[in-house]
């Protein structure tokens, strides 16, 4: 007979007309809607559904719940889906992850042949030496023991995520969960209740199935907070850690639902613990509430002799819930005696059930992957008897599902007379219920429900009824032992890893003998499942190792997440703010290759995807007549006040007394380490009155630093943010002042506004700022003027330009209109460490200053100088393969990197910016670059200014330069 | 989400805060600590200390007296503001 659905149970989760067919391992099978794929699996008696991840041994359902990850499939896409709780879907088909021919087949089980050779540390040990096979052994060890394979070709799938505040949050919806929620309705208290199943109820399902009193409440429960609005019922959600001030991540179906909660009652329940022998891993072989899991939500008989191994009360309910469901009890192995279970035990008896007292199971033996039969040992080990079963229910003991709790704050302890951790501290919002707070009977959970929701009412300032009080039970629910040693081993203490009670002892011989240490070594819970089936065993273990008692190991801390979150739920719906410059309609309007910038959206060219033929074009319209750039992502910052000279010079490493009213001067800020950290142009309007720029994605700090360095030193100062208020633009080319002069009356002759001025005029009749400045190497006007006239302004500057033909260009053309100048980029030709004397900025730091941020470290930096920025040119017919990044090698050691390149039309070669060691930065050096693929492309040192180096360009009159170019 | 309980802000959400931590002015003299020193060495013990923070929607820099083991704000004082302390 075997595994089989049975006759329809009274809460089941199952549709029965809904029936559906779904693919396992190539084979074909019908379960009903609400069936998971190990329910509908073991409808069909097909009990082997995995290979373990070690030794591919072959596995069965654990704990029907979230808690193992014995059973783990692909399906698609997806990967590592949990049996035990992935709903079954029409024409779906799933493989088990981690086999060679599948499930049945899996020819890698013969390793477990070799375990013997396989202890814990094997690898750390084995493949140490010699180095250099290393990457033959990984590459098999990757093969061999991985999990599901990832599909990178998926489509990503991002989640919503939502933010929820509440008054009480309470993690599980179980007796005590419900009992304390119930206690919220009809007052003005916003609750929300999450459960990790698919419906609400926890161990009313399975271990309170057969208690009409239990069952009559939760009906009455559930009906009550359903129609309560103020208490949100979140089913089918996790909560996967616990942050600061009371922030959970709930994580369901459709996302994350982040949970800002005043309070916090945790009612998370209890794992069932496994029993330790040899064999305990077998198909066939699980936890008593796994069992009675599947007989009341799926209406599944797990098998059809079933032994039951008993450390505690729940044992004989479960025997009993068993045998009413159709499943004969071969016997019960108790590992005390009877007379100490209570009612339940008696009732057993009375119903003539074998019971052996003090005995423990010794070996489990399998035929055909599963269970066939146990053999039974004494306790003083003088009689051994075999038992033939298909099943094996194991229930010793439980271990808190307390890892909110930890992250949380809260203080837990081993409970002697427990036999279990329980919660012994809790910060002041967070409570307690139910069983992982040592509270076992029925009423008295409803009852320590009440009294936590009453506690939180009292956090909350609330005026509630009172509530009695449960107190803990005081006989233990988990034996102190549940661990079998075997002489041929195979007692598997954790089943994600494959350990066995000698690996732990091997680790601990080996002086690992912490709860920390061992876990590290050994693995023990680091597996998919973190240890909720296999660390209370282990600590188990460890402390007989030890010969100390359980509560003096401790144990290894759960951190988030307490089950694997999607990466598509974490990184939730893309939401970020967008600056868009006033002129950014005309940018889309021209299809321009729009991109992010930091914040802001830059117009990399006119032309989509930005070939290098349009940023050659936009190149030579600056080169040859004139061009117009979007520059009003700049930071723009106003200064007055009598000590603006007195902030600039602490804030900028150079020196402002020499800068006359109506002239400008680059200027560039350190940290107090001496490496750079922003650029700009200081514009000297009047005598206390300064205008400077920022670059672009850096703008924000500018204004942050300068402010609070003003406050630091008491400097009367007022700093003004405009960068919003401000569009600016930079009119560029031989041509600009040609079309500039048709919009102002300004005199723009060199005599009147000389290279590096600053000029405040009407253009356009809008009241701007212009300034000569000279980063793509040709005469040029950067005008600032109010944002709202951005748009007007840009496009009459076109409209007057059209007959010199201008036209706009894009961040790309302008990286190499400057890249030709050598001038550098902030954070592409500079990095976190670069100091100003690596990128031939040392004329801009006066250190005669008395103070300024960075002087010390650059005083001792200056006569340190390790590598610096220089040009380089190259003629390869590779040089198209190079890029940024690529490293510069002298004799076959790393001599650099390549900070910028780009085919210069000027030069009609690969031109680019290096930092080269010191050493070998003199110009015609000849080194080397490693590219892509491996080859070495030879590049000579050269100097950086490629392109009009006296900057004559840049000053010149028309005229001038109409004259030059007879000549 | 973190929450700072804010004197004079009340409880905003840790998001808004930049800490710049206990950041003093460059001084033109070190007085004989070396320049790494003053550059790199952090005291990080369990203390009570004066901090810079800056709250971003207001754009406005507080000096903050925090207990670093308890991490509890004691005061904090608008910069530029005498402090009451």
């Amino acid at each position: 007979m075997g595994a089989r659905r049975i006759a329809p149970q009274a809460n089941e989760w199952i549709d029965r007309k809904a029936p559906i067919s779904f693919v396992f391992e190539g084979e074909r099978y019908d379960g009903y809607a609400g069936d998971v794929v190990s329910s509908a699996l073991l409808a069909n008696d097909r009990v082997v559904m995995a290979r373990s991840f070690k030794y591919h041994r072959p596995r069965g359902v654990l704990s029907v719940a979230n808690h193992d990850a014995n059973v783990m499939l692909s399906c698609g896409e997806r990967t590592n889906i949990r049996a035990d709780i992935e709903p079954i879907a029409s024409g779906k088909s799933y493989r088990a992850v981690n086999t060679i021919g599948g499930v049945r087949w899996d020819l890698a089980q013969a390793l477990q042949l070799f375990s013997k050779v396989l202890p814990v540390g094997f690898y750390y040990k084995a493949f140490y030496r010699p180095r250099a096979l290393f990457p033959y052994w990984e590459s098999l060890i990757r093969h061999m023991a991985g999990l599901g394979k990832v599909t990178t070709d998926a489509q990503p799938l991002r989640k919503l995520r939502r933010n929820r505040f509440c008054d009480v949050l309470i993690i599980g919806g179980g007796v005590a969960g419900l009992a304390a929620a119930r206690e919220f309705t009809g007052k003005s208290v916003d609750v929300i209740i999450a459960d990790e199943n698919r419906k609400l109820g926890g161990t009313f399902d399975y271990l309170h199935a057969g208690d009409t009193v239990a069952q009559a409440e939760k009906s009455e429960i559930l009906s009550t907070l359903g129609a309560a609005d103020q208490i949100e019922l979140l089913s089918g959600h996790f909560a996967a850690g616990f942050y600061a001030d009371n922030s959970v991540p709930l994580v369901g179906p459709d996302g994350i639902v982040h949970v800002h909660a005043k309070s916090v009652i945790f009612a998370t329940g209890l794992y069932e613990q496994p029993a330790v022998f040899r064999n305990n891993d077998l198909p066939g072989i699980m936890l008593a509430t796994g069992a009675q899991r599947l007989v009341h939500r799926f209406a599944i008989a797990p098998c059809s002799n079933a032994v039951v191994l008993a450390g505690n009360d729940e044992a004989y309910s479960a025997a009993l819930d068993l045998q009413a469901a159709g499943v004969r009890i071969s016997a019960i192995v108790d590992l005390d005696g009877p007379d100490l279970r209570g009612a339940r035990a008696s009732e057993a008896l009375a119903r003539g059930i074998q019971v052996i007292p003090n005995a423990n199971i010794d070996e489990a033996i399998a035929k055909g992957g599963r269970l066939q039969r146990i053999i039974v040992k004494s306790k003083d080990g003088t009689t051994t008897q075999s038992i033939d079963c298909d099943g094996l229910m194991m229930s010793v003991g439980w271990a808190p599902a307390g890892g909110l709790l930890y992250q949380a704050g809260a203080r837990l302890e081993y409970d002697e007379a427990l036999g279990q951790v329980v919660p012994t501290e809790l910060p002041v919002s967070c409570f307690c219920a139910g069983r992982l707070n040592g509270v076992f009977a029925y009423e008295d959970q409803v009852i320590d429900g009440r009294a936590a929701a009453v506690a939180a009412l009292d956090f909350l300032g609330i005026a509630h009824e009172t509530s009695p009080t449960a107190s803990r039970e005081t006989r233990a629910h988990s034996h102190p032992y549940p661990i079998a040693n075997h002489p041929r081993g195979k007692n598997f203490v954790d089943f994600d890893e494959d350990l066995q009670v000698s690996d732990l002892n091997i680790a601990y011989r080996e002086g690992f003998d912490s709860v920390e240490l061992m876990k590290r070594y050994s693995t023990i819970g680091m597996g998919p499942s973190q240890g909720k089936v296999s660390n209370m065993n282990g600590v188990r273990v460890l402390a007989d190792l030890q010969g100390s008692a359980v509560q003096a190991i401790g144990v290894t801390t759960p951190r988030p997440f307490t089950h694997p979150v999607p990466m598509g739920a974490l990184a939730g719906r893309r939401l970020r703010r967008q600056w868009w410059t006033p002129m950014h309609g005309y940018h889309v309007a021209e299809q321009a290759d729009v991109q992010e910038a930091g914040m802001w959206l830059r117009p990399m060219s006119y032309t989509p995807g930005s070939p290098v033929s349009a940023i050659e074009r936009e190149y030579q319209l600056v080169r040859n007549a004139a061009g117009l750039i979007d520059v009003s992502t700049l930071g723009k910052i106003e200064l007055f006040g009598p000590d603006t000279i007195a902030l600039l010079e602490y804030a900028y490493t150079c020196a402002f007394d020499k800068l006359k009213q109506g002239m400008t001067r680059y200027i560039f800020m350190v940290d107090s380490s001496g490496t750079l950290v922003d650029d700009g142009v200081a514009a000297r309007i009047s005598d206390d009155h300064f205008y400077i720029t920022a670059t672009s994605s850096h703008a924000q700090a500018v204004v942050r630093s300068l402010q609070q360095i003003a406050d630091q030193l008491g400097f009367d100062v007022a700093i003004i943010d405009r960068t919003h208020q401000v569009a600016a633009l930079n009119l560029a080319g031989p041509r600009s002042r040609e079309v500039l002069a048709k919009l102002t009356k300004l005199d723009l002759s060199e005599e009147s506004f000389p290279y590096l001025a600053v000029r405040e005029a009407r253009v356009s009749g809008v009241k701007a700022r212009l300034m000569r400045v000279g980063f793509v190497g040709e005469l040029g006007f950067e005008i600032h003027f109010p944002a709202t006239h951005g748009a007007a302004l840009w496009e009459a500057l076109l409209e007057v330009g059209r007959e010199v033909g201008i036209g706009p260009f894009g961040v790309e053309a302008q990286r190499l209109l400057r890249l030709e100048k050598g001038h550098l980029i902030f954070g592409q030709d500079t990095d976190g460490t670069t100091n100003p004397f690596e990128v031939n900025l040392g004329w801009g730091v006066r250190l005669a200053k008395q103070r300024f941020v960075g002087k010390h470290s650059l005083t001792l930096l200056k006569p340190r100088l390790a590598r610096r920025l220089v040009g380089f040119k190259t003629t390869s017919d590779l040089t198209r393969q190079l890029e940024e990044c690529h490293l510069v090698i002298n004799n076959g050691a790393i001599a650099g990197r390549i900070t910028s390149v780009a085919y210069s039309p000027h030069c009609q070669a690969v031109i680019g910016l290096a930092v080269l060691d010191i050493g070998l930065t003199e110009v015609g050096t000849k080194l080397e670059v490693r590219v892509t693929n491996g080859d070495l492309i030879p590049i000579e040192v050269s100097d950086p200014s490629f392109y009009d180096p006296d900057n004559s360009r840049q000053r010149a009159d028309p005229s001038d330069l109409a004259a030059s170019a007879q000549t | 989400m973190k929450y700072v309980d804010f004197p004079n802000l009340g409880r905003r959400p840790a998001s808004e805060f930049i800490v710049a931590g206990v950041v003093d002015p460059e001084p033109a003299e070190l007085d004989g600590i070396s320049p790494g020193a003053w550059v790199f060495d952090r005291q990080s013990l369990p203390m009570q200390r004066l901090e810079w923070w800056y709250h971003t929607p207001s754009q406005l820099w507080f000096t903050v007296k925090r207990d670093t083991a308890s991490d509890e704000i004691l005061n904090a004082t608008l910069a530029g503001e005498k402090t009451g302390d």
